[in-house]
């Protein structure tokens, strides 16, 4: 190993923290506060499966010299490269062990995240007063709609249909 | 024609196609075939958007957290990112890009109708996904600070901080100095 020690070091740096996302992404697939299994279903998607693919086909391509150059890499042991993924894939363990946390926990994280827009904003701007009038156009146009007289047939829709037709025709 | 109102208050209104202008006008949606299921239909696919968009920000955060953090850390304690640029530019590839073509395209599943609707006021970031965020992100710091301070140890490798190299440029730096006959280049280059 000698003088590769550092680059050595840094390679196995770069393959656990990709393979820990990797594995956190196979996670994302389920987010229910108790989808313990993230495998359901897991060939429904072939997009999933191939772009896991290309991650992982990456991953060993930068072992070997066509990638090592870019991605300053060196060629790690066998064994190494799989200690690499297999500290990746206590990603899917963590997963677990968090979901496994009782539900009434959750009460305690932020819900939503709401921000005062005019407060956002630095006061009544420009921004706000166009909110303001495009919600008072919207009540105008809501109350206008109410006083419409209900009648049961399209008559007008047909009647400006016959007009264009009508029109069209006697020119 | 008495729905009409309704329709217009609804967050998304929905029309048959054979209805009358004025419900067709209001709705947000025609549904062109006649069948009531199609509303069913509708509503899957839009549950299930939400839920790709929850996927995709989980797995957008947690990532970020964690390179930040990691990188952070790296020139704290160690004066230098353990991640190099390109490292970083395809990490960003992978989370920004494939991660959301992958998580966006997958196909709703069949409990979907029976979690219930969407509530407006909490769209994408419930609890849930905050938990997710967190405990992975911590998980992964704590993993990559383990591989990180502890590596060398695990590993069995040995080298001297201050004296290794990454970059090629300082690779190239340091064969130009051996090949130099400049006795202390040698020494500064190799102390």
């Amino acid at each position: 190993m000698g003088g590769m020690g550092k680059k050595r070091h840094y390679t196995i740096i770069f393959q656990t923290f990709v393979f820990l996302q990797f594995f956190n992404f196979i996670n994302c697939r389920m987010v229910g506060p108790k989808d313990f299994n993230v495998f359901t279903r897991f060939f429904s998607n072939w997009t999933f499966i191939l772009i896991l693919s290309i991650v992982a086909l990456v991953q060993f391509l930068a072992q070997t010299p066509l990638l090592s150059w870019l991605l300053v890499t060196i060629p790690l042991t066998s064994k190494e490269f799989w200690s690499c993924v297999v500290l990746g894939s206590t990603s899917l363990l963590g997963s677990i062990l968090i979901k496994l946390t009782p539900e009434r926990w959750l009460e305690k994280l932020p819900a939503k995240m709401q921000m005062d827009e005019n407060k956002a904003v630095g006061g009544t701007s420009m921004i706000t007063k166009a909110i303001e009038a495009s919600q008072q156009t919207a009540k105008d146009r809501k109350s206008k709609a109410k006083d419409l007289p209900v009648d049961n047939h399209d008559d007008d829709y047909h009647q400006a249909q016959e007009d264009e037709e009508h029109h069209s025709g006697s020119q | 024609m008495n729905d009409v109102n309704a329709i217009g208050q609804a967050d998304v209104g929905f029309a048959m196609g054979t209805g009358k202008t004025m419900a067709r006008d209001a709705a947000s949606m025609i549904m062109a075939t006649d069948e009531f299921f199609s509303l069913a239909r509708a509503i899957m696919w839009g549950r299930n958007i939400y839920t790709n968009v929850r996927r995709f920000v989980q797995f957008q955060f947690t990532c970020n957290i964690s390179t930040l953090v990691t990188v952070f850390m790296g020139y704290c304690f160690l004066m230098e990112s353990p991640l190099n640029a390109i490292q970083l530019l395809w990490i960003n590839l992978l989370m920004d890009t494939l991660a959301a073509l992958a998580l966006a395209t997958t196909p709703p599943f069949t409990n979907i109708m029976s979690e219930g609707p969407v509530q407006s006021s909490n769209a994408t970031l419930v609890p849930v996904i905050w938990r997710q965020v967190y405990a992975i992100s911590l998980w992964n710091i704590i993993v990559m600070a383990i591989v990180i301070f502890a590596g060398k140890g695990m590993y069995g490798i040995e080298y001297d901080r201050h004296n290794g190299v990454l970059s090629s440029v300082e690779d190239d730096q340091c064969v130009i100095a051996f090949n130099s006959e400049d006795e202390v280049l040698q020494q500064e280059c190799c102390n």
